[in-house]
């Protein structure tokens, strides 16, 4: 394997990588990056919510920066961070496998996210500004191009950008996947691989499965916009100035239905590996096994196969049959069993552990706590009679934000810290780590628990200016320039987590193999992993992944003393 | 990948039989993507044909032909593999070119791209579909060249030309016949 000639020059040991450790920090890298342009558009955003009489965008562009923001941060940094990062760097290491299955198509897939990315960012700067049509990019704002400035040259640079993602996304799932399902090493089985490498297989899968709906509207979209065609576009559509538009007979509804079939899975790709990431970590700072290994993988495999057949929960206000509406409601809210014994058994993992409160863990017990207020807005929303008051206002903006936004967000951070020993070697700064998780869960959940607030109370979503309006709540509204406030304080609080990151990088003490005492195989190979991961052989499994026993803690290389398996 | 191999209590394979498994597996499930991909533009053809614009079209005469050629590839990739000859994946590269050049001609005979294809969703259907299948044909036509030249064995190609293949008659059709 790759494992025999180690790349010597620059370019392909730090560019083109085949690595997939290389690649791994890459794709974080990158998201981070993307990260602090959502962040920024996000303050704007608030800035522009909180004081609407300063004008600091106009109404368009507003539109323009929350699409823009909601995109990059679903796809460019949770997506891209969490599953191509995370997944990139522990898969191989997870299962005991000196690489990727295909590493030339790991590398690959970087390169075409690279460009996905510049088209993102680039379409800002094009005449009409960037896509306006929501993250959802629903028509006919998407399909006709002198809908909205923004419709013109910035959606199609979105499509282009969305197009090129959803190449590269595929090419890394079928990476995923096939490392996880064929490369394993000796002895590990499927009930042996960590919980966190079965959220990447589901991702994998969800990603291979759900993706191409996507592409098919997108190609379809393209069509309408490029060629004339009226797949989306219904009869009658007026503008001033042109007239009654020729389009017959299509239905944007149509493409909301694609769209969701991707839409619904995709919140699933974010959120299980953060799921992952947080059994991973209080496994190993719980100093227990986690509750319920078995029924949580169960668990897993029953919400991606729901998570396919739910997506109309995002379209009870669309004039559906009342009779499909019920349907939807009733699979979504079946959803929240499995999800709640995978939730359950997080808080069980708890019972009776050994807490080292370190930073990783108070991420992780962070993502607990989200997982649980987030999900109990969600059971207000696929409930389609409380759904037709709570579509499209703050309390949906507000839910999102605190189930794939914070937490996934806090995963982000939480893993960040559990393996940067691994990765670079050196521990990050305890104090600071400490410092950034106040600093970051105090605002984001005040926020969004505000923003629920707030939707009650009538304040719509994508609104430039809600002052313009009489009915919303005048407390709810009252409430505006407070998130704002919290918003501006949650981007400075990542300036400690920027400079830990960087000082830990040069300065950090010096980490062992294993500093947290963890059992899963990643922990097995020197701290930095070299290229081929373990110097020699490759381990070897005895152990199932989270062997804290009554009689000492081992890893899952360690053979019993009288040398069974 | 068997049931054997996802409990994975013997010795791991060779490194060549392991590149060999992975790369069916990887190739499954590329597979099954494309599969959802059809699938996709099946649910939204089925929808979009209860439109009241719709006006379906006679199937042109000269995707017989394509169809026949398409067809007769796979005999020779087939015969190419078992016989082990690399001539044939030129021949069936041929007949691949052979069946995009009829396609072409298909979809300018029914008006090409212009007027028609905004004014009949039924060509709108046809064409996107003839599209996206022949760049997937596309991608299988630089496979076969790939592997022609190289000295490995035949590796993906042979399977995805045959389900390149079917995806055609599934998509002839639910075009044309459904
Ligand atoms: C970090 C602090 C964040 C702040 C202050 C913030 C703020 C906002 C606000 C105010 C909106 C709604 C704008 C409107 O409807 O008028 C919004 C939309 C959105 N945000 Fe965030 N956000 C943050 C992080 C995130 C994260 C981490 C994600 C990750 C998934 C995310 C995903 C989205 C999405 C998908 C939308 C909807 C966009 C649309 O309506 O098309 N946001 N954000
Ligand atoms: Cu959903």
């Amino acid at each position: 394997m790759s494992h025999s000639h180690e790349p010597t020059t620059f370019l392909s040991k730090y560019v083109f990588s085949f690595d997939h450790k290389v690649i791994g920090i890459q794709y974080l890298i990158t998201a981070l990056f993307m990260a602090v342009i959502g962040g920024l558009l996000a303050l704007t955003i608030r800035y522009q919510l909180a004081w609407p009489s300063e004008n600091v965008v106009s109404a368009e562009s507003y539109l323009s920066l929350v699409t823009m923001h909601g995109t990059i941060m679903v796809f460019f940094v949770i997506s891209m961070g969490l599953v191509s990062g995370f997944g990139n760097l522990l898969i191989p290491l997870h299962v005991g496998a000196r690489d990727m299955a295909y590493p030339f198509l790991n590398m690959l897939s970087y390169w075409v996210m690279v460009p996905a990315c510049l088209l993102m960012i680039g379409s800002f700067f094009v005449e009409g500004g960037a896509a306006a049509a929501g993250w959802t990019a629903y028509p006919p704002l998407s399909a006709l191009k002198d809908a909205v400035p923004g419709s013109g040259m910035g959606q199609t640079l979105w499509l282009l950008a969305m197009a090129l993602f959803i190449v590269s996304f595929t090419m890394g799932s079928l990476n995923y996947l096939t490392t996880i399902l064929n490369e394993r090493t000796r002895g590990m089985s499927m009930m042996k691989l960590p919980l966190l490498t079965w959220t990447f297989l589901i991702s994998a899968i969800i990603g291979i499965l759900a993706f191409p709906a996507l592409t098919a509207a997108a190609v379809m979209l393209l069509f309408d916009r490029h060629a004339g065609t009226s797949f989306f576009l219904p009869a009658g559509m007026y503008f001033e100035g042109t007239g009654v538009l020729p389009n017959m007979g299509g239905t944007p509804l149509l493409f909301q239905h694609l769209f969701w079939f991707l839409g619904h899975p995709e919140v699933y790709v974010l959120v299980l590996p953060a799921l992952g990431i947080t059994f991973e970590i209080i496994a190993a700072f719980g100093r227990r096994s986690p509750f319920g290994y078995r029924t949580t993988v169960y668990s897993l495999l029953c919400v991606a196969f729901l998570s396919m057949i739910v997506w109309g929960h995002h379209m009870f206000t669309s004039g559906m049959d009342p009779r499909i509406g019920e349907y939807f409601s009733i699979v979504t809210v079946m959803i929240t069993v499995p999800f709640s014994v995978i939730g359950l058994n997080l808080i069980g993992s708890l019972w009776q552990a050994r807490i080292r409160a370190e930073t990783p863990m108070l991420f992780a017990l962070g993502v607990i706590s989200a997982m649980g207020m987030g999900g109990l807005g969600g059971l207000y929303l696929g409930t389609a009679t409380s759904d037709m008051y709570f579509h499209d206002s703050y309390f949906v903006v507000g839910h999102f934000h605190l189930t794939i936004g914070t937490v996934t967000f806090l995963a982000l951070f939480g893993g960040i810290y559990h393996w940067f020993p691994k990765f670079i070697g050196r521990k990050t700064n305890e104090l600071l780590g400490k410092t950034h998780f106040w600093l970051t869960i105090i605002p984001m959940f005040a926020m969004f628990l505000l923003m629920h607030l707030q939707g009650m109370g009538g304040i719509h979503r994508r609104y430039y200016d809600v002052t313009q309006y009489s009915y919303p709540n005048a407390s709810a509204m009252a409430l505006m320039p407070w998130i704002s406030y919290l918003a501006f304080a949650l981007f400075a609080g990542q300036l400690v987590f920027a400079f830990n990151v960087i000082w830990s990088i040069f300065r950090g003490e010096k980490s062992s193999e294993n500093p947290w005492g963890a059992t899963t195989l990643e922990w097995t190979a020197p701290s930095p992993a070299p290229h081929g991961n373990w110097p020699d052989k490759v381990p070897v499994v005895h152990r199932d992944p989270y062997d804290y026993g009554s009689d000492g803690v081992w890893a899952q290389n360690v053979e019993n003393a009288e040398g069974q398996a | 990948m068997t049931a054997e191999s996802l409990s994975r209590p013997v010795d791991p394979l060779s490194e060549a039989e392991l590149k060999e498994s992975s790369r069916k597996v990887g190739l499954l499930a590329f597979l099954s993507s494309v599969v959802m991909l059809f699938a996709t533009f099946t649910a939204a053809f089925l929808v979009r044909r209860t439109g009241t614009d719709w006006k379906p079209l006679e199937m042109p005469e000269i995707m017989w032909i394509s169809t026949w050629l398409l067809i007769g590839s796979s005999v020779t990739i087939e015969i190419s593999r078992v016989t082990g000859r690399k001539m044939g994946l030129l021949v069936t590269l041929g007949l691949g070119l052979a069946f995009l050049f009829c396609q072409v001609k298909a979809l300018s005979e029914m008006g090409g791209f212009s007027g028609a294809l905004a004014e009949n969703p039924h060509f709108s259907f046809i064409f996107v579909l003839l599209l996206v299948h022949a760049l997937h044909l596309l991608g299988g036509i630089g496979g076969l060249f790939l592997t022609s030249l190289s000295s490995s064995r035949f590796g993906w190609v042979v399977t995805y030309w045959h389900f390149m293949g079917l995806v055609w008659i599934y998509v002839l059709v639910l075009l044309f016949l459904s």
